[in-house]
């Protein structure tokens, strides 16, 4: 700056320097457009045109804020937080970004909602319309980035875990401006590959960076998918409309693959469970089975000690005979004794009586013996050798014939015999 | 009886050591009758431990082999 003449004289490069350092302070958010964004080729900034229905602002950005950002800027509606500023050698007037946002995600939001409204009215997500995800499926893809998280997630879960999986992946990017058309691309494909499943899946992100699944035609494309499909995007938090369309939503990459293997994990489970519970019945049955035989060998030795105590048993009772015996005899000789008494006894008993029966016999004899006879007169003739003659039959003429009389006897020689009424004497 | 022990099923020949047993409990039992059931009923009774004992290895040794298959 020079004084001539009483003004003050800057030169153009001062009137740049001020009017930048003015420009500075004004730090605005803006919301506006991007309609052109270009590399410097020499350095890490970017160009950018950002305009709205009736004016345009050159603006100025360092590499890594257009690099980090997650969709494709170029079209994009934007809010830009950043300062005025100039180019002085040139003059130039721009804007300075320091940050670049993607718009509210409140009207993000509201216009997902109306996508919903709008798919629900329809029956898009109509319980009717959802397919059985089949209990064993083999032939699996997953359509997702491949590489990333959620696809090392899913692999983890599904084909790591149960090897009889076959998993395929249909890679593509899963945000970005080109992720609807990758998807709308890729769905109906797959779809036709007779896949047992088909999966849908991206790791937890901003509503922007799932803006692909909150598309309405990727909804309507998964809805249309005859392949019973399974959408998991992002993390709990987050639900998507491509979840709604879906036949079945999961809120994790992981959590989509244990929904593919839930049956596998179960029947494992289960095998688990029947091998210990086969463990535990077959230990039980060795041991109550050695025991039952432990138990029949104890019976089994009883019945051999009883016949091993057979040999003494017998000598027992061969004793016990032999005293038995002795007693017998004992018994037997006693009562033979007292039998022989009794008989004695009762032998005496009888000849007592005898006798007093003989005495009066004896007085009824006398009245019968032939010596009353004689004395009343009767006479008993005797043969020769004395033998008493009753018949005449044993008489024989010219016999001697002894009388026995009663006061004494006489011998007479037989003259006559009479017998039959005949007469016979000695001739 | 006794030579036919190897078609008899583990199950069939404990039952008849149970029936053997039994028989020989009874103090009554004949001395020859109970000889026979005696020898019977202790070969049944090798029959049976020996078989149990054969399938005990073997279902012990085919768990020993599920482990190491696992591990």
């Amino acid at each position: 700056m020079k004084i001539v003449e009483g003004k003050k004289i800057y030169t153009v490069s001062e009137v740049n320097y001020f009017a930048r350092l003015t420009l500075e302070e004004m730090v605005f958010w803006i919301e506006a457009e991007i309609s052109r964004c270009d590399k410097s080729p020499g350095y890490n900034f970017y160009y950018l045109t950002l305009k709205d229905e009736y004016a345009i602002l050159p603006a100025i950005a360092d590499g890594f804020i257009i690099d980090g950002l997650t969709a494709e800027p170029l079209g994009q509606k934007v809010l830009i937080y950043g300062n005025l500023t100039l180019y002085e050698p040139r003059g130039q007037y721009q804007f300075k970004i320091y940050k670049i946002e993607t718009i509210g995600e409140g009207l993000l939001q509201k216009k997902l909602l109306e996508i919903i409204l709008k798919l629900k009215k329809e029956g898009l997500f109509d319980p009717k319309h959802k397919k059985e995800i089949p209990l064993y499926p083999k032939k699996t893809c997953v359509i997702t980035s491949y590489g990333s998280d959620a696809w090392n997630d899913f692999k983890k879960h599904t084909v790591d875990k149960f090897p009889i999986i076959e998993l395929y992946v249909a890679d593509v990017r899963v945000q970005g401006p080109q992720s609807i058309e990758q998807l709308l691309g890729i769905i109906p494909m797959v779809d036709n590959m007779n896949f047992d499943v088909v999966v849908i899946t991206r790791g937890g992100g901003s509503l922007e960076d799932l803006a692909a699944f909150n598309e309405e035609k990727v909804a309507r494309a998964i809805f249309k998918m005859k392949t019973p499909i399974i959408v998991a995007i992002g993390h709990e938090a987050n639900e998507a409309v491509a979840e709604w369309a879906a036949d079945k939503r999961a809120s994790t990459p992981t959590d989509a693959a244990n929904l593919v293997t839930q049956s596998y994990s179960r029947a494992l489970e289960r095998l688990a469970v029947l091998k210990q519970q086969l463990k535990l019945k077959t230990d039980y049955y060795f041991s109550s089975n050695f025991q039952r035989l432990d138990y029949y060998f104890l019976g089994l030795q009883n019945a051999k000690n009883t016949f091993k105590d057979l040999p003494h048993l017998v000598n027992t009772l061969r004793e016990s005979l032999k005293r038995h015996q002795k007693r017998l005899i004992i018994d037997a000789q006693l009562a033979n004794e007292e039998f022989l008494n009794r008989i004695k006894k009762q032998a005496k008993m009888m000849i007592a009586n005898k006798q007093d029966g003989l005495s009066a016999l004896a007085k009824t004899f006398l009245l019968l013996s032939p010596q009353n006879t004689l004395k009343r007169g009767y006479a008993i003739a005797q043969d020769d050798g004395g033998k008493v003659l009753k018949s005449i039959k044993s008489v024989v003429l010219e016999s001697t014939v002894g009388v026995i009389l009663n006061d004494g006897s006489l011998k007479t020689q037989v003259k006559v015999i009479e017998r039959d009424g005949q007469k016979f004497r000695q001739s | 009886m006794a030579k036919n022990l190897d078609n008899h099923s583990f199950t069939k020949a404990l039952k008849r050591l149970e029936e053997i047993v039994d028989l020989l409990e009874n103090p009554n039992i004949d001395l020859e009758e109970g000889l026979k059931l005696l020898e019977e009923g202790v070969k049944l009774h090798k029959y049976c431990k020996d078989k149990l004992t054969q399938a005990n290895v073997k279902i012990i040794n085919i768990l020993k082999e599920e482990r190491e298959k696992g591990k």
